[in-house]
């Protein structure tokens, strides 16, 4: 066995990422690594591959025990990682990024001679037909992608791990790809591979783990299970369906946002919608399926190649995120630190944000009106905080996102556009905004809201459309929704009722 | 008390230094002296205000000493054809027209404010030394001009009131209207500020005029100084003095961080320690390595805050 894991556990505060995960992987096999987000995939990655040390658990390679105290240790025993937002410097030429953290050097100085005949050598046997010498920033994403390969290679890799490598890449280039994962295997490599599409598993890998909320759940050689049993590992428990009640069968008497032939390449390829008043529309997808682009090009944020919107039944042109403000609309980012918030600013600050304008007095603004607005919203949100004018950076993330949301709600938003409202904050707070959400909308408000946690979906969602690479795959009503056939549109499958009811 | 000290750091090192150059310089209180120093760090006082908002809203004007330069002459030669105030109007306008002008080419061609600022720097100055030939210009200045540099108002010099006047202007635009909270905001997070439906160039450009405005004022009360303009030594190093003004007053040169308070204090500062180097015969070299040190303590004292947040914020994620 080349590397052999035990009993691996990862400890943050208040978080078990990793709960005694056992992983063993040998030469020349390829190994997927398999779970929903947050199921400690990327936790137990970065630990074989030293970029964080486990609390607990062994590691061995080639049977003895090794303690990684970094990347470069863990590089020096072959393992080497491709992550998945690639580490290619692009004003570098191809060699330089070949051989970036390793140059060779002869009597002190560079050996550029030897290095550009390596790199040359390890690019033609990857198939990369790219000079040495151009820059790595012209190359495509595939190219890059690649050249990450060939560095792992350069420097003597026995087990490359690969973390969403076809995110990325289109088909052709998938196929491309995984040929020449497998010609690595059958030369010796140990490949392991972390990705959310069920069907390049069963396409490529010979054996798989399943993880889930930090728990080691099975293994399996890949000709043992199908997709319908895999999912069931992932997902692991029933779905409740408690949420009827909460609400009333929505009346789909009035379009307030319709979108027509959406299309934003390569992201978005001609996607329609609509959505009600009082409607709860959910948009289930892989990261990458055009969810959040979908949202961004509706609010105005991005430009779109084609398409049309209509707002109120009447058409709207979305060129900035101002025009749709106006129009109604509200978005609540994917990433309410880099986008959502303004995290040197105080909460009350944040709350007031889109509405500011509407505290102007006659004299400059209503300081003191702002901050009774703020508290009031925040109030309404349940945001906990000591005082409104402590920085909204110190909040939790879950309060953090009642901000985002208290801040549309000022605004006087009709249309949220809510991208992974949910991510990363405790059941409470997730509570509190599913309930706000039933309450906007039975107020005669409409959402629209992504979430890749498909169960969240189906509790809060009066319709859930599907997105697969930039496409509605299919739609479901409320009577309809079924998790794995949400599940497997969402991954780009189409499936019979009867294929997965069992 | 203490908590004065703790949110406003900067006045107590502005107390402190009073209190020890006060020690060492018999003449340093008197009240002629400290007048002077009023006189001497608003003229700076100026341009380091017109920096700190391009600083709060994460920008940076390199040109400012220039717009000094081009005001200065522009102001001292046209006087001699033309009346004064004719002068006053042609090189606050410019000031302003060169802020525009760096606000829209940050903004619409996304080019570094570091760089565009630099080629208006090396353009403005070359204009001002084409307009001057190079040479002093003593204009046929008016009386009146000159009291704006010399007269006292209630015991105050009248370039310290119009500083603490435009410093007052500040705060209120600042923190009492709309547009002034959004150069926080674009500072702040310049994609969240869009998304939540600002016109992020508009703000942004804004805060370069205002940057053009005041460093052509100052210009302005240099003229009113010295009863003369010159394009050459004029405002040479002053973007650097009013960037360390900020800085030592707690501007974040990341943006969206900042108070006019501080920028005032961080001016005062520096014309103190000149005035008092003066005074106790040290070799002005010293003063350069003074102002150095300062600098490097306020940034470090603030940014080590900053660093202990950024290590929070990124420990468990």
């Amino acid at each position: 066995m080349f590397l052999e894991a035990r009993g691996i556990s990862k400890f943050y505060p208040g978080v078990k990422a990793l709960k005694g995960v056992d992983f063993t992987v040998d030469a020349g096999e390829i190994v997927a690594v398999v779970g929903e987000n947050g199921a400690g995939k990327s936790t137990l990655m970065k630990v074989l591959a030293g970029a964080i040390r486990p609390n607990e658990g062994t590691i061995k390679v080639d049977g003895s025990e090794v303690s990684f105290s970094g990347p470069i240790e863990a590089q020096s025993h072959g393992i080497c990682t491709i992550y998945q937002e690639l580490l290619i410097v692009p004003e570098l030429s191809v060699v330089e990024n070949v051989f970036l953290g390793h140059l060779k050097k002869k009597n002190g100085i560079l050996d550029w001679v030897t290095m550009r005949r390596e790199a040359a050598e390890i690019l033609t046997r990857l198939g990369l037909t790219a000079s040495v010498d151009s820059k790595a920033g012209q190359l495509s994403i595939a190219e890059q992608q690649l050249i990450e390969i060939a560095k792992s290679l350069s420097r003597k890799s026995r087990l490359l791990i690969m973390d969403e490598p076809t995110a990325s890449l289109s088909k052709d280039e998938v196929d491309n790809l995984f040929k020449l994962v497998r010609s690595l295997r059958d030369e010796g490599i140990a490949i392991v591979l972390i990705t959310h599409h069920l069907h390049e598993i069963f396409q490529i890998c010979d054996r798989l783990i399943v993880l889930r909320d930090g728990d080691y759940v099975g293994a399996s050689t890949i000709d043992q299970i199908d997709e319908a049993e895999l999912v069931n590992m992932m997902l692991g428990h029933a779905v409740n369906n408690d949420t009827a009640k909460h609400r009333a069968v929505v009346q789909r008497d009035e379009v307030v946002l319709e979108a027509r032939g959406l299309s934003r390449r390569p992201d978005l390829n001609g996607v329609d919608l609509a959505l009600h008043r009082g409607e709860v529309l959910g948009i289930a997808g892989l990261m990458g399926a055009g969810r959040t682009e979908l949202v961004r090009a509706l609010f105005g944020a991005d430009r779109l190649d084609e398409g049309t919107v209509k707002v109120n039944g009447k058409l709207a042109v979305l060129s900035s995120p101002r025009v749709a403000l106006e129009q109604g609309l509200g978005l609540a980012p994917e990433d309410r630190k880099s986008e959502g918030l303004i995290l040197s600013m105080p909460i009350g600050q944040n709350t007031t944000l889109p509405s500011l304008a509407s505290h102007c007095g006659f004299f400059g603004l209503d300081l003191q009106k702002e901050s009774q607005a703020a508290a009031d919203l925040c109030k309404r949100l349940f945001v906990k905080y000591s005082n409104l004018n402590q920085p909204v950076g110190n909040l939790s993330g879950g309060n953090q996102q009642k901000v985002v949301l208290a801040k549309l709600l000022g605004a006087g938003t009709e249309i949220y556009l809510l991208d992974e409202p949910t991510r990363g904050i405790d059941i409470g707070a997730k509570e509190a905004i599913f309930d706000l959400i039933w309450d906007l909308t039975s107020k005669g408000n409409s959402v629209i809201i992504i979430s890749s946690v498909i169960d969240e979906l189906i509790r809060v969602c009066d319709r859930i459309i599907c997105l697969h690479l930039g496409k509605v795959t299919n739609t479901y009503d409320r009577e309809d929704f079924d998790l794995n056939r949400i599940m497997l549109n969402a991954m780009g499958k189409n499936v019979d009722v009867s294929e997965v009811s069992q | 008390m203490m908590n004065l000290v703790r949110s406003y750091p900067y006045v107590w090192v502005l107390l402190v230094l009073t209190l020890v150059f006060g020690l060492m310089s018999p003449t340093f209180f008197e009240p002629g002296n400290l007048a002077n120093i009023l006189k001497q760090s608003s003229l700076l006082g100026f341009v380091a205000l017109g920096m700190c908002f391009v600083l709060i809203g994460g920008g940076l004007d390199l040109s400012v000493g220039s717009v000094v330069a081009l005001s200065s002459v522009l102001i001292a030669g046209l006087s001699a054809t033309l009346p004064p105030i004719v002068g006053i109007h042609v090189a606050l306008g410019a000031g302003i027209l060169i802020g525009i002008a760096n606000g829209v080419l940050i903004t619409t061609f996304r080019f570094q404010p570091i760089i565009v600022t630099i080629s208006t720097m090396a353009i403005v100055r070359g204009m001002a030394m084409a307009y001057s030939d190079s040479r002093p210009i003593f204009g046929t200045l008016p009386e009146e001009l000159f009291l704006l540099a010399d007269g006292t108002l209630l015991g105050l010099p009248v370039p310290a009131i119009l500083f603490f006047l435009a410093c007052a202007i500040s705060v209120f635009f600042l923190h009492y209207t709309a547009l002034g909270r959004q150069i926080y905001q674009v500072g702040g997070n310049e994609e969240a500020a869009r998304l939540a439906g600002i016109n992020v160039a508009r703000v942004k450009i804004v805060t370069y005029a205002i940057s053009g405005f005041l460093s052509s004022f100052a210009g302005l009360m240099l003229v009113a100084r010295m009863q003369s303009g010159e394009a050459v030594r004029t405002g040479v190093g002053w973007e650097l003095d009013a960037i360390a003004a900020a800085a030592i007053g707690g501007v974040s040169l990341m943006g969206g961080i900042g108070t006019v308070s501080g920028t005032l204090c961080g001016a005062l500062m520096i014309g103190m320690m000149a005035n008092a180097f003066n005074l106790l015969g040290i070799n002005p070299y010293w003063q350069r390595i003074v102002i150095g040190i300062v600098l490097a303590v306020a940034v470090a004292s603030y940014s080590s805050a900053s660093v202990r947040q950024l290590f929070k914020r990124f420990r468990f994620t």
